[in-house]
């Protein structure tokens, strides 16, 4: 070897060394330029317009959800009053961007705190690449309502015995993990998988009009809007302790979409969420004059259909369509109190009859196909469940509703009645009869840094 | 019984450094080979760096030749550095260049040698999904000792800046620790 090969070499390496990167990444990374708010409510900005849980009963229908069947009138159910988030992951098309573990405790009845005013709480994130992203899969590890409490039978009814407790952020607190009830009755129940089914364990969320991120830009924002201000029921869970049969009241996310019905424990995918983007100082804004009365106004992108915003009918209805494959479920076994035990068996003798009475005829491919129908109804575009449109106002009779912050593109908007002070509104979102197109059917071209309105 | 063993094992270490002290212009014979080798040890971000990245274990190679003039030799280097963040944030680094080293002109058993260079460093950084090379310097000393005569023992410990300030909206450079054990061979080139 000789010298002058590595004195070639060196200078090789010098010269390469003119055409190096252009992205200067150690400062990249203690930049953040992405930003995720993550808010509670329906509506895109503001508070919840939807009926209050304040003014609902906690024993009464609908805040008390009709698979309430063992006790219906709990004497020591109280409302929730905090709702606990154990945030594990965030994924963006399933690049991961977020492993920092975020725990939020949210208390349900602020309207001034950032989850439920309009803000948002900001979560902790690295960026992600350069790209378009369309859905975040967001971890949650637990999600927990407080007061829940349990009952236990005495034979000959039930009475109030402690209130249920969980691990929560390494410490006991008060509530039930909902994550864990999650999943898909009569579904997820019968798969080999079944014990490791959450749904939102990611619950995937699609964001609307999807996200073009650049690190160009200094901020770009995501927000994640999951419905929960005045959006929760109450359950009841089934089980036994010791031979003793006992029932928890709890609260979750309403039932709207996927009934929970008597005697079930699982509440389904009910958690509804929607994710949007802008880049800040590169939006639109728009006034929207819906008309008199109270109505909920909504955008969506003109290239989508309203009919992946909603349902055709209700989640009640849509369950009855099963018909046959809809088997009922067993009586719960009462424990070691006679008379019960002996109401137990009677009610277990009409169990078999009614259930063999709707299996006649039943094979595996007409239950398989009936269910496959009813998931295809509540399921939604990509397994994203329910859709919920990015943009949502509220315009309380008549006024206009104010779209800040929107993305620059073509939508079309809608509106849904809507009285808050209608008890029977609790708990429900909209049919897809119930969208009324505006401004004619036309279109609205969103551009940067200008005002439209109609 | 242990206060024996370590009194005899200071005796023979002692004893041993008295023979390599001996065997000096031999030694002094193995540097002027070219020597290749291998190291692995503890790799650490500095300074600001150290705010986004975690410390980690990483590796390389080299490969030295002499120079006319003997003090000095010129070494190629190359080392894979994985680091890992507290949060989804990772880079991997493959820092090539080469450096001068200089051998102080002490005559101990225990050989110290001062070393600089420049090349270039292969940054991939993920999520951002970045993957780029940039222009680098180091610095670092190495104290060896050779183990027979055709291998040698050291403890490197360098300090590498990844340059980045000329780019636009630069404001940081890379700044990381390499320390690790080497051993590496003379050759008979």
């Amino acid at each position: 070897m000789n010298f002058r090969k590595i004195y070639l070499l060196l200078l090789i390496i010098i010269l390469s060394s003119l055409s190096c990167g252009k992205d200067p990444v150690f400062t990249e990374m203690s930049t953040n330029r992405l930003t995720i708010r993550l808010k509670g409510t329906f509506e895109t900005g503001g508070v919840s317009n939807f009926a209050s849980m304040d003014s609902q009963g906690v024993n009464a229908s609908p805040f008390q959800d009709d698979s309430v069947d063992e006790v219906t009138a709990g004497t020591n159910d109280v409302k929730p009053t905090t709702l606990m988030l154990d945030i594990a992951e965030i994924r963006l098309s399933g690049k991961k961007i977020s492993n920092y573990r975020q725990v939020l405790e949210i208390p349900i009845g602020d309207n001034t705190h950032p989850f439920f005013n309009g803000e948002g709480i900001e979560l902790k994130t690295d960026d992600p690449g350069d790209g378009y992203y369309d859905s975040v899969q967001f971890y949650i590890r637990k999600m927990v309502f407080d007061n829940a409490k349990v009952y236990q039978s005495t034979g000959s009814g039930f009475v109030y015995e402690k209130d249920s407790t969980v691990i929560f952020h390494e410490n006991t607190r008060n509530g039930l993990d909902v994550n864990q009830l999650m999943v898909n009755s009569y579904w997820d129940s019968l798969r080999l998988e079944q014990s490791e089914i959450i749904r939102v364990f990611p619950m995937v969320i699609p964001i609307v009009g999807g996200m073009t991120y650049n690190r160009e830009n200094d901020e770009t924002v995501l927000e994640i809007r999951l419905v929960i201000k005045n959006f929760i029921k109450k359950y009841e869970y089934d089980y036994y302790e010791d031979g003793v049969y006992k029932v928890c009241h709890y609260y979750g996310p309403s039932d709207w979409l996927r009934d929970v019905r008597a005697g079930e424990t699982d509440i389904g995918r009910n958690l509804h969420g929607v994710a949007r983007s802008y880049v800040e100082g590169q939006t639109g804004s728009i006034s929207v004059s819906p008309g008199a009365g109270n109505r909920y106004v909504v955008a969506i992108p003109s290239t989508d259909d309203i009919s992946e915003y909603g349902i055709s009918a209700t989640g009640v209805s849509l369950r009855t369509t099963v018909g046959n494959s809809d088997l009922p479920l067993p009586p719960s076994y009462p424990g070691a109190y006679i008379d019960a035990v002996l109401d137990y068996y009677l009610k277990y003798e009409k169990y078999k009859n009614d259930w063999n009475t709707k299996a006649t005829g039943l094979t595996v491919d007409l239950y398989e196909a009936a269910w496959d129908t009813y998931e295809d109804e509540v399921h939604g575009d990509k397994s994203y469940g329910l859709k919920i449109p990015p943009y949502i106002g509220f315009s309380s009779s008549g006024a206009s509703v104010f779209f800040p912050d929107m993305t620059p593109g073509s939508y079309k908007f809608y509106y849904c009645e809507y009285n808050p002070a209608t008890t029977t509104n609790y708990g429900k979102l909209f049919l897809v009869s119930e969208f009324i197109i505006l401004n004619s059917g036309n279109p609205v071209n969103i551009i940067a840094g200008t005002n439209a309105g109609f | 019984m242990r206060k024996h063993l370590t009194v005899l094992s200071v005796f023979l270490l002692c004893v041993s450094l008295c023979s390599e002290l001996s065997a000096a212009s031999s030694r002094k014979k193995y540097f002027s080979k070219p020597q290749i080798g291998l190291w692995y040890g503890p790799i650490t971000p500095l300074f600001e760096t150290n705010e986004h990245l975690d410390p980690n274990l990483g590796g390389g190679g080299f490969f030295r030749y002499n120079l006319p003039y003997a003090p000095l030799k010129i070494g190629l280097e190359s080392s894979y550095q994985y680091y890992d963040s507290e949060g989804v944030a990772e880079m991997r680094l493959i820092p090539v260049y080469t450096n001068l080293l200089w051998l102080i002109p002490i005559d101990l058993p225990i050989r110290f040698q001062l070393k600089a260079g420049a090349g270039l460093c292969k940054v991939r950084v993920e999520p951002d999904d970045i993957n780029q090379w940039d222009p680098m310097f180091m610095a670092g000393t190495e104290i060896s000792f050779p183990a027979g005569k055709i291998a040698n023992i050291a403890l490197r410990l360098d300090y590498l800046c990844v340059y980045e300030e000329h780019l636009k909206g630069a404001t940081q450079n890379g700044h990381f620790f390499n320390a690790g054990i080497s051993l590496y061979f003379n050759l008979n080139l």
